[in-house]
C-alpha cells in the first residue's frame, strides 16, 4: 500500500509538471514526511561464498519488527542469490567482511549478507 | 540444569554383552558424514502407548517436570526402548560393547502451538572427531510437521560454530525435519546443530531424549563389509548447506579422521598435504590394511 508521504510526493510531481505546485502542497509533503514512520525490514542471507551470485544456503527476515523465517522449503525461498534480492529493491548494509584468508579443517567460513528495505 | 543432569538417585547401568551391532561399514561412515541416523517406527505401538500414557500420568503429578527419570527405573522401558534390538544395535555399533545407559531422561514436551526455537548446539559441544556419546531422541507418538519435530542440519556436528552466531539463523538449506511415525528413534552426534520449528498444531508433543556413553576403546567391531576399502572410500560430504567445492573439500579430512577413530585407527589418520589421502590414494605413507 502506498504511504501518505508517497501519495503527496506524487501529487507534488504532477503539480510541478502542470505548473500548479504551491508552497502549501510542499508544506503538506514536509509534514507527511516528518510524520511518516517507516519500519526497517531486514533480510539475512547466508551464502556459499562471498559472491552476490553465490547460492543462498540460509535465510531469515525481520518484517515489521518481527522475525519471519518465511517458507521452510528451499524451493519456495523468495531469493536464491543475493543479486536477486538486490534486483527486488533490497539494499546491502553488511557484506561478509570477516571471512578468513584461507579455509581450514577447523574453521567454518560464514558468508553472510545483511540487507534492508523500507516498505512503502 | 542440576535436576536434569544430576539426578539425586542416579543409577548407572550398562548394556549387556549380548547386544549385536546392526550397522555396517558404509552406515557407520554415513553417520560420520551426517551426524544423524534414523530408525523410523522401530518401537512397537504397544510400547509407544504405554510410554505415552506413563508420561501423562507423570505430568498430571508434576506439570512442570522436564525429566522422566522414573521411566529409567521401569524395566519395561529399559527392555523395550533403551535395549530394543534395533535401538541398542545402533548404539552398540557406534559406541562399542557394554555402552552405558542413561541416568537421566529429558522430555522436550510441547503443549499447544509454539513459536520456533532458535538454532543452537547443546552446552558442552566440542565438534570433536571422536564419538564418546550418542544423543538419542524418541517420539512415542507420531510427530507430524505441524507438531514441531526437531530440525537437524546434517553434517554440522563437525563444524565448530558459536551458539551466539547460530541464534539468528532462519531456514537453512538441507535442514532435516524429523517428522516421523510413532516409535521413531533418532541418533545424533552431540554437537549437531538443531532447532525446534514452529509447532502449529494443538495437542502435545513429547520428545524423550537421553545420552548413551562409550565405555570401551573404539574398534571396528560393527558389521564389517568384505569389500570395504579404506583407501578408496568416499569421505566427502555435501548437502544443500555445506555445498560447493570448498565445503566438500573441507569435509574430507574431518570425516576420515572420525571414521578412523571409530575404527580404532586414529594413529593411522594423517593428511600429508595437498591432494594426498584421504582425498586420493596417492600417499605412500598411508597404511592401507
Amino acid at each position: 500500500m502506498e504511504s501518505e508521504a508517497g501519495r503527496l510526493l506524487q501529487e507534488c510531481i504532477d503539480a510541478f509538471r502542470s505548473g500548479t505546485l504551491t508552497e502549501g502542497r510542499l508544506q503538506d509533503l514536509k509534514t507527511a514526511l516528518r510524520g511518516s514512520r517507516r519500519v526497517q525490514d531486514l533480510l539475512y542471507m547466508q551464502t556459499a561464498t562471498t559472491s552476490v551470485e553465490s547460492k543462498v544456503i540460509g535465510i531469515t527476515m525481520v518484517r515489521g519488527g518481527e522475525v519471519d523465517d518465511g517458507p521452510a522449503d528451499y524451493d519456495d525461498w523468495p531469493y536464491k542469490t543475493v543479486a536477486e534480492a538486490i534486483r527486488d529493491g533490497w539494499r546491502v548494509i553488511r557484506l561478509p567482511a570477516q571471512v578468513p584468508a584461507a579455509h581450514s579443517q577447523d574453521r567454518h567460513v560464514i558468508c553472510e549478507f545483511v540487507l534492508e528495505r523500507f516498505p512503502e | 540444569m542440576s535436576e536434569l543432569l544430576k539426578p539425586k538417585d542416579s543409577t548407572v547401568r550398562r548394556a549387556g554383552g549380548d547386544i549385536r551391532p546392526t550397522l555396517n561399514d558404509s552406515q557407520v561412515l554415513e553417520f560420520c558424514k551426517t551426524g544423524i541416523f534414523a530408525l523410523e517406527g522401530a518401537i512397537p505401538d504397544t510400547t509407544n502407548s504405554w510410554v505415552a500414557e506413563y508420561i501423562e500420568r507423570e505430568v498430571d503429578r508434576d506439570p512442570q517436570a522436564i525429566t522422566q527419570n522414573n521411566l529409567l527405573a521401569e524395566e519395561r522401558f529399559v527392555r523395550e526402548v533403551l535395549l530394543h534390538p534395533e535401538v541398542a544395535g545402533v548404539a552398540r555399533s557406534l559406541l562399542g560393547e557394554n555402552f552405558q545407559l542413561p541416568d537421566w531422561l529429558a522430555n522436550h514436551r510441547l503443549d499447544g502451538p509454539r513459536k520456533a526455537g532458535m538454532w543452537h548446539v547443546d552446552a558442552g559441544s566440542k565438534f570433536e572427531r571422536s564419538l564418546e556419546l550418542l544423543q538419542i531422541f524418541y517420539y512415542p507418538r507420531e510427530a507430524t510437521p505441524a507438531m514441531g519435530p526437531t530440525l537437524f542440519l546434517p553434517g554440522s556436528h563437525l563444524i565448530p560454530i558459536a551458539r551466539e552466531e547460530l541464534e539468528h539463523y532462519g531456514h537453512l538449506a538441507g535442514q532435516l525435519m524429523t517428522a516421523a511415525p510413532a516409535g521413531s528413534v533418532f541418533f545424533t552426534a552431540y554437537s549437531i546443530w538443531h532447532r525446534q520449528p514452529p509447532k502449529k498444531a494443538e495437542g502435545v508433543r513429547n520428545l524423550l531424549k537421553w545420552d548413551c556413553w562409550r565405555t570401551v576403546a573404539p574398534r571396528r567391531d560393527w558389521i564389517a563389509e568384505a569389500g570395504f576399502d579404506f583407501a578408496r572410500a568416499d569421505y566427502s560430504f555435501e548437502n544443500d548447506y555445506f555445498s560447493g567445492a570448498a565445503h566438500i573439500w573441507q569435509s574430507v579430512p574431518r570425516v576420515a579422521e572420525l571414521f578412523l577413530w571409530l575404527c580404532g585407527r586414529s594413529e593411522d589418520f594423517h593428511h600429508a598435504g595437498g591432494a594426498s589421502w584421504p582425498y586420493s590414494v596417492s600417499d605412500p605413507h598411508f597404511r592401507w590394511k
